[in-house]
């Protein structure tokens, strides 16, 4: 194995899989970085076995080879070489790689390429494309409502499929559910969905690709195998390891209809909750809305405080009512919305409540269930 | 030796001494791809929990899944490093020794992803009695739902260090003694002792493999000499011995079983003696003194029971130097 790269290319290669390798494990080749050099250029793969980046980078291959070597040392050395080239060197059937620049040389002890965990990688275009405004869209809409608790099965990821809705679009659809709130949202894609049903992608790989969806643009493409979901864009491959379980069949949790129905502006109840709920337990922060005589009307109550009240301006439709909610589970669909009103429907004081766009068309809701309060 | 023969494995059955039928259960089941979801491992310190374990671990990666381990395949080599994503292993740590919370809840975040790689993914938990209670807890829930191809094997000395819960949800696997003369001849055979040196560490083992390697051990083997002598002191009721013993074991409670398992052998010593059974003397060049030279078998039986006693309190929150000085004042003022 034998190539030149320019110090610049290598830094990039180098500073952008920092955030993956894993200190920490008891399995050493996991701070490594994976370097395969090719004449097409060099494949740069790190992993943490949950989620794993690759990137292409552009080499003067001289031999091609492959080795792992330490990330985080390899990423200091790429910083500080004095010139603007860098060479690498591995004599046949050794781990030593030979690394110079200018007058400064190092010999770097690598573990063996075999013994680097498997990473999926998708080519750019394979599978099904979706743009990066919509794959942002989907992951922010539904990353908040993933169940933190690692031993609920099938609730602690995104749920993601391919629905066919009414007049023959087909949309990509993420939903989450942590048993007390649930999220969907769907988006158009082209291309095919290549997993024979749906996935459940992990809190942690969603997070860590909307990161990189931030950066750049033009669509991504999402391939799937049986263990893992790559996302790629151009020579950027990032993948997440599948998690086990069947989501719940979330259609059942979604109500069909209402019997009272509120539309108002998604700012004038965001600021009430936020002004309302100050007064509100800090645990669970609990609420009342109080629908009566065509009003809507936020409270909350504690003994030892105090308490508030704030009337809104709204459409109010439906028999009058009383029913509690956790501020926050509002709160946190009401962020990640984009139109200016809402429409909030429920039933009665015990079933859950529907928070959809009170405009628009977009395939999108919220179900907040509804809290007991005294 | 051939230059394709793997050097080095994770574990291979043939590392295994004696436990013969535990270890057919164990292939039979793996050989067929129909293992346990969980096993627990029981039996002494040194018995060879932790070798069938592994063993069973390379047996069921191992990509040629052959009667024995390859040592060849990607599998085995990323084994043997450390490098294998398919096992996840637990053991005690921090200043308490123990198990927590945290460990079986970060084993779970793992479980909660499919395999990356192989067939099985196996979690390894050694000396899970060493859980504590709320860690035992948390294992229930993957216990009761293992994810599909998922084995779990925990070892433990007691089963009465696992709550009944834990230990119902497993497949119990208890490794009896292995015969001494069969200890002896796995010492000469096979890890190259002298057959005196064999002879006196297979004797000590009390049956235990990895107590009868210790003791070949030169430097171990001084050590254990020296307690001896300064034990049979104090049973002989030297308060300057019994004060030594104590403060060599004050704080320290694995060096407390250690020393106990050093009295039980003098106690049984003392039975052999005193019904006249010399010939499989553990300690045939120690002579004893006071009460373990005077009293009657059975009140020595009596005493040897005592000292399960201890073991049992030692495993909860006692101070160790107050345990053994209560027993050694309690036997030498026989």
């Amino acid at each position: 194995m034998e190539f030149r790269i320019a110090k610049d290319e290598l830094i990039r290669a180098l500073s952008r899989v920092q955030g993956i390798v894993e200190k920490r494990s008891t399995n050493p080749i996991i701070a490594n970085v994976l370097l395969e050099a090719g004449s097409d250029g060099m494949k740069v793969s790190a992993t943490d076995t949950e989620v794993s980046l690759v990137g292409h980078y552009t080499i003067e291959c001289i031999q091609p080879g492959r080795l792992t070597l330490g990330a985080r040392q390899l990423y200091e050395i790429a910083r500080l070489v004095p010139t603007d080239t860098v060479s690498f060197r591995l004599p046949e059937g050794s781990f030593l790689m030979e690394i110079s620049s200018g007058k400064a040389q190092f010999k770097v002890l690598g573990l063996a390429a075999d013994d680097y965990p498997p990473i999926a990688e998708g080519g750019d275009g394979e599978g099904l494309q979706i743009e990066a405004a919509d794959l942002k869209a989907l992951v922010d809409k539904t990353l908040f409502s993933i169940s933190g608790d690692d031993t609920r099965t099938g609730l602690n990821g995104a749920h993601v499929e391919v629905t066919e809705l009414a007049g023959g679009r087909t949309h990509l659809r993420y939903v989450s559910t942590d048993g007390h709130r649930l999220s969907l949202a769907g988006r158009k894609f082209s291309g095919n969905w290549t997993a024979d049903r749906s996935v459940l992608l992990p809190k942690k790989g969603l997070a860590e690709l909307r990161k990189l969806v931030d950066v750049g643009d033009g669509p991504w493409s999402l391939l799937l195998s049986d263990t893992q979901a790559v996302f790629s864009r151009g020579s950027t491959s990032f993948s997440m390891r599948l998690l086990e379980g069947d989501f719940p069949d979330y259609k059942q949790v979604v109500p069909g209809g209402w019997q009272r129905r509120i539309l108002v502006q998604r700012a004038h109840v965001s600021q009430a909750l936020k002004r309302v709920s100050i007064l509100a337990s800090e645990k669970s922060h609990p609420v009342r809305f109080h629908i009566s005589d065509g009003t809507l009307i936020i409270t909350a109550k504690q003994p030892e405080t105090g308490e508030a009240r704030e009337e809104l301006e709204a459409q109010v439709e439906g028999q009058d009512l009383e029913i509690g909610f956790n501020a926050r589970y509002f709160l946190d669909a009401l962020n990640v919305m984009d139109t200016d009103s809402i429409a909030i429907e429920i039933g009665d004081s015990l079933s859950p409540c529907l928070v959809r766009p009170g405009e628009g068309e977009a395939d999108e809701l919220f179900v907040v269930m509804p809290m007991r309060l005294e | 030796m051939s230059t394709d023969e793997p050097t080095s494995l994770f574990g291979r059955w043939g590392d295994i001494k004696g436990h013969e039928r535990v270890v057919a259960a164990l292939r039979r089941a793996i050989a067929a791809g129909r293992p346990h979801h969980a096993y627990l491992l029981l039996g002494p310190r040194g018995l060879g929990k932790t070798t069938i374990a592994r063993a069973a671990v390379s047996a069921l990666l191992c990509e040629l899944g052959q009667s024995e381990p390859c040592g060849r395949c990607s599998a085995c080599s990323k084994l043997t490093q450390s490098m294998h994503t398919g096992v996840l292993q637990v053991e005690p740590g921090g200043k308490a020794n123990t198990i927590t919370v945290d460990q079986i809840g970060e084993v779970q975040r793992q479980l909660a992803y499919r395999r990356l790689e192989g067939e099985w993914r196996v979690v390894l938990i050694h000396d899970a009695g060493l859980m504590n209670d709320s860690a035992q807890n948390k294992l229930l829930k993957t216990l009761e739902e293992p994810p599909d191809g998922t084995v779990i094997i925990l070892t433990a000395v007691h089963p009465g260090q696992l709550l009944q819960t834990v230990r119902s949800r497993c497949q119990k696997l208890g490794l009896g003694v292995v015969p001494v003369d069969a200890v002896e001849r796995w010492l000469v055979e096979t890890k190259g002792a002298g057959p005196t040196m064999a002879r006196v560490a297979a004797a000590g083992s009390r049956g235990i493999p990895g107590t009868a390697l210790t003791l070949l051990d030169p430097e171990m083997g001084e050590e254990r000499r020296e307690r001896l002598t300064l034990l049979t002191r104090a049973l002989a009721g030297d308060a300057g011995s019994i004060g030594e013993a104590v403060s060599l074991v004050d704080r320290d409670k694995l060096g407390c079983a250690e020393m106990l398992v050093l009295v039980q052998e003098l106690l049984r010593d003392a039975i052999a003696r005193s019904v006249g059974v010399e010939a499989s003397l553990v300690h045939p060049d120690v002579s004893l003194a006071g009460p373990l030279a005077t009293l009657p078998g059975r009140a020595l039986a009596d005493y040897a029971l005592r000292i399960e006693d201890v073991q049992e309190k030692l495993t909860r929150n006692v101070h160790p130097g107050g345990l053994m000085e209560g027993l050694l004042l309690e036997i030498s003022g026989a």
